[in-house]
């Protein structure tokens, strides 16, 4: 008799756990806050798999910007928070059209860059005008380098930057399409009333490019890359490679943002030292020189 | 015994299963060792860097980093030919002959991806090759002795696919640039069903015919001028092979010879692979005892101006039914260790370019080496899928003919069973004859074939050594009569190998096609046996006189014999000097059951 009391009231508490389980998921639908116990997880940008790899006792998942920023406006993400660059999280929100993350900190940074190989840069440089720059390197592309000053067997003039969908990639759009209009304060309404702009966009946007394979690939894949200072101050070894600074000027900002737990972001300071240890700059400025997140979103093609 | 005891029982006993799971590998036996009972990770590795594979595998297996969880993981290389693995992973991978499937496929390039892919969904199955990291890369060049390099200005003055392409089709050979001493331009290309070098090969041919180079579409491919163009670069093609090895091999021995010019003039292959062959290594393995010795006449690569291809070594984790998830984890830990600073090292050490940024290019790819690191310039685009397959199947056409005779030992030694062990396997003959059937299908219709077999006793006197069982016809014509013959063969007496092979190399000799890859197909199990041992020196001495002075020189007619050493007695030792002398390769199927494969390969020089 004993026996069968006690399975008896087993199965009554597992009805009972489930049953309140199954409430707490309904009152949240599919955008419900993670309860703020357990162990943290948080989202990060491909950029930065390694540094997020080292932080100890919490779970990490490495994904495309994008991804996570169309996962959080659908309330879909479950993450604590998100290492990504500014201004990603506004991205999100945007995409949201609500506010879905909250605080940030800004960790580190490093400068927006074309790297360029140095021959090609100074054969290039007299068709812009005496600096190359992402406006005329944009409109160069596809063109064979000798109508624009260099050699035959350079082939087809080959740049570009990582996919938009990528957390760095979406920065040096935006950044080279500053350099396109002469500013960081143009507005989506320009990319039609300006002629040149979509072709000079299909051109740097043609074929994802990443500062990796520039590299491994010295000087055969790309002639010019849109990277960060950092990176190529670690990878170009003794490649001859041009580091050029756009105009207007930008910087690819890291930050911890709060997505479900506030928790994460005491995850700052053991992230900021590993992004020092791997070359990123401390003491981020306050603003990154990119257009704003609409016009960023925009150009990422996220919103449809 | 009570329940408490059982309860002890019972966890020794799941503790004891717990230990088993986690039984580091033994180190005892050859090679990698028994992976004991860690997770497995089998991968099928292009041939030019199974060595650096192996060297990496045995680093890791057994390290602190080789763990998933409580599991010990195990890595276990195997070499195959990159195309040759697609065509298994395309259609059926066949453990007992193929060797385990793999969870990991590193072909030399992520080309090989799609064409898996495109041949599978056109089969009606899923794909199963995803997107792979490249953890280094190599180019593809076109590889001269430095004499006729410097002959046509390179490096001052850039030589591309179609500068090379068009001295290769003009019938006045080198004389065409006022080198008549060079004689006729002989071009080396690996058959781009197998081979990485010759798939790139095949496309960077294809764009210089087109004038293009990127967007090669299958219009493209139809043009006339872009088939004549291959259809006449294809004819000075010395003769195909699976890979780029059996050249460098080939070319080796002739400059050791004081010979290098003759065996070829430029042949396609990786950047590696001319650091290897510059250091002494042409097969880029040195075998125990080997030292590496530099050729008299060292290679230029020579980086072609209109771009070239790189060899990206993707690691592939294939989505395929076999592979589980632990395995896909076990496989992710590999690949880290390999992209590690000081795996990466270990890559440069090899000859490959590395895969990350923290390594840079430096020693061995200097100049010193034939090779320019700041090379090439610019890059061909790699064709879409659908284009590559069109391409593929276009070059069986478009290949040079070959006239082949075929000759089967029927001694009696083939009446013996192919497998001890199983009363089942049937004889050596029995496999030989079912994958010479299949084989026949493996040539193209226009091909000219013969079919030739050697024991002793043979023909209506029982006097012959020798005996035609199908003259040389057309394969379209002779083929099911070649199949038929084939089924009626039995096993007989001796093996005069020596004096047959001579005799069978001097008729293909006599009846020489220039406009043909010449050669002699040559399988055997056993060694020269013809009741007279005393002149055996002499006979195997004069075989491999009369094959060398047939390969070398400008004039000469170059009929390459290619001898399959078949089953564990076969002479191969002996079959390699042959294959050494006629400038050719030796194959070996020791094991009965890879006869077909074997042939298979074989074939591939044609």
């Amino acid at each position: 008799m004993k026996r069968f009391l006690a399975i008896t009231a087993s199965v009554v508490m597992i009805c009972v756990a489930i049953v309140i389980r199954s409430s707490i998921d309904d009152r949240g639908g599919s955008a419900a806050k993670k309860p703020s116990s357990g162990q943290v997880t948080i989202a990060c940008v491909t950029e930065l798999a390694e540094q997020c790899g080292g932080l100890p006792g919490i779970i990490v998942q490495v994904e495309d910007a994008a991804v996570t920023a169309k996962k959080i406006a659908a309330g879909t993400a479950h993450i604590d928070g998100w290492v990504t660059f500014d201004p990603w999280p506004e991205i999100a929100n945007e995409l949201a059209r609500a506010k879905v993350t909250g605080k940030s900190a800004r960790l580190v940074a490093s400068r927006l860059v074309i790297a360029m190989v140095a021959e090609r840069e100074s054969a290039l440089a007299p068709t812009c005008g005496g600096a190359v720059n992402w406006k005329c390197l944009g409109q160069a592309i596809g063109k064979q380098w000798t109508e624009v000053g260099g050699r035959a067997d350079w082939g087809t003039v080959k740049a570009g930057s990582p996919a938009a969908s990528s957390g760095l990639g979406l920065l040096l759009l935006g950044n080279a399409a500053s350099g396109y209009f002469g500013n960081a304060d143009f507005a989506t309404n320009d990319f039609d009333t300006d002629p040149g702009f979509n072709f000079w966009r299909s051109n740097v946007t043609s074929t994802p490019a990443s500062f990796s394979e520039f590299i491994l690939k010295f000087p055969a894949a790309f002639s010019a890359v849109g990277t960060t200072d950092r990176e190529v101050q670690a990878g170009k070894g003794s490649r001859d490679v041009a580091l050029l600074t756009p105009d207007p000027a930008a910087s690819a900002v890291v930050v911890l943002a709060e997505v479900d737990d506030q928790r994460a972001l005491d995850l700052a300071d053991d992230l900021t030292a590993l992004l020092k240890q791997a070359g990123w700059m401390p003491d981020p400025p306050d603003a990154t020189g990119l257009p704003n997140p609409g016009v960023l979103l925009a150009l990422s093609g996220l919103a449809g | 015994m009570t329940r408490r005891w059982w309860a002890v029982v019972c966890l020794a006993s799941l503790v004891a299963a717990a230990c088993t799971e986690a039984k580091p590998p033994s180190t005892t036996d050859q090679g990698l060792g028994d992976p004991g009972s860690c997770v497995v990770v089998d991968m099928a590795s292009s041939p030019e860097k199974i060595d650096l594979m192996n060297a990496l595998a045995k680093a890791f297996n057994g390290s602190k980093l080789a763990k998933l969880g409580d599991d010990c993981i195990f890595v276990r290389p195997q070499k195959k030919s990159s195309g040759g693995a697609a065509q298994l992973l395309s259609t059926n991978w066949d453990e007992s002959i193929d060797g385990p499937r793999p969870v990991v496929w590193s072909p030399a390039a992520s080309a090989w991806g799609q064409v898996v892919n495109q041949r599978r969904i056109d089969g009606g199955q899923q794909a199963i090759v995803g997107t792979g990291n490249p953890f280094m890369v190599t180019p593809l060049v076109i590889a001269m002795p430095k004499p006729m390099a410097d002959a046509l200005g390179y490096p001052a003055k850039p030589v591309g696919w179609a500068d090379i392409l068009n001295l290769a089709k003009d019938p006045n050979g080198w004389a065409a640039i006022g080198r008549p001493e060079f004689g006729p331009f002989k071009l080396g290309k690996t058959n781009p069903n197998f081979s990485t070098s010759g798939l790139n090969a095949l496309i960077a041919q294809t764009y210089a015919a087109s004038g293009k180079t990127s967007g090669l579409s299958a219009e493209d491919l139809e043009k006339p001028e872009v088939v004549s163009f291959g259809t006449s670069v294809e004819s000075a093609v010395v003769h195909y092979g699976d890979t780029t090895l059996t050249f460098l091999n080939n070319m080796y021995r002739a400059d050791q010879r004081s010979s290098a010019l003759n065996y070829v003039s430029a042949v396609a292959v990786e950047e590696k692979s001319v650091i290897d062959y510059n250091q002494g290594n042409p097969d880029g393995i040195l075998d125990p005892g080997e030292q590496p010795r530099p050729p008299k006449v060292p290679l230029v690569a020579i980086y072609p101006k209109e771009g070239t291809l790189f060899s990206d070594s993707p690691y592939f984790i294939l989505d395929a039914p076999w592979v589980d998830q632990k395995q896909k984890d076990a496989a992710k830990i590999f690949e880290s260790f390999v992209a590690q600073p000081e795996n990466q090292q270990q890559v440069l050490r090899y000859g490959f370019r590395p895969g990350i940024t923290a390594v840079p290019v430096a020693e061995p790819i200097t100049p010193a080496n034939g090779v320019d690191p700041n090379q090439p310039q610019t890059l061909l685009e790699v064709p879409q899928p659908r284009v590559l397959t069109a391409l593929l199947d276009k070059w069986a056409r478009q290949r040079k003919k070959a006239r082949v005779t075929l000759v089967l030992d029927v001694s009696g030694s083939m009446g013996d069973s192919a497998d001890p062990k199983n009363p089942d396997a049937g004889t050596k003959l029995d496999l030989a004859k079912q994958a010479i059937r299949d084989a026949v299908g493996l040539f193209s219709p226009d091909d000219d074939i013969s079919f030739v077999i050697f024991s002793t006793g043979l023909g209506p006197q029982q006097d012959q050594k020798v005996l035609e069982v199908v003259p040389t016809g057309r394969v379209a014509d002779v083929g099911e009569r070649l199949r038929s013959a084939v089924a009626a063969l039995s096993p007989i007496n001796d093996t005069p190998l020596y004096d047959v092979t001579k005799q069978t190399y001097q008729t293909a000799v006599a009846q020489f096609d220039p406009t043909r890859i010449n050669a002699v197909v040559l399988l055997t199990d056993g060694r020269n046996d013809d009741d007279e041992p005393d002149d055996d020196q002499r006979q195997l001495q004069d075989l491999l006189s009369a094959l060398r002075a047939g390969n070398e020189g400008q004039a000469s007619h170059a009929v390459r014999v290619f001898p399959i050493a078949y089953g564990a007695d076969a002479d191969a030792d002996t079959l390699k000097a042959i294959a050494d002398a006629s400038s050719s390769a030796v194959y070996k199927a020791t094991d009965p059951k890879t006869i077909s494969q074997v042939l298979n390969a074989v074939i591939s020089n044609f």
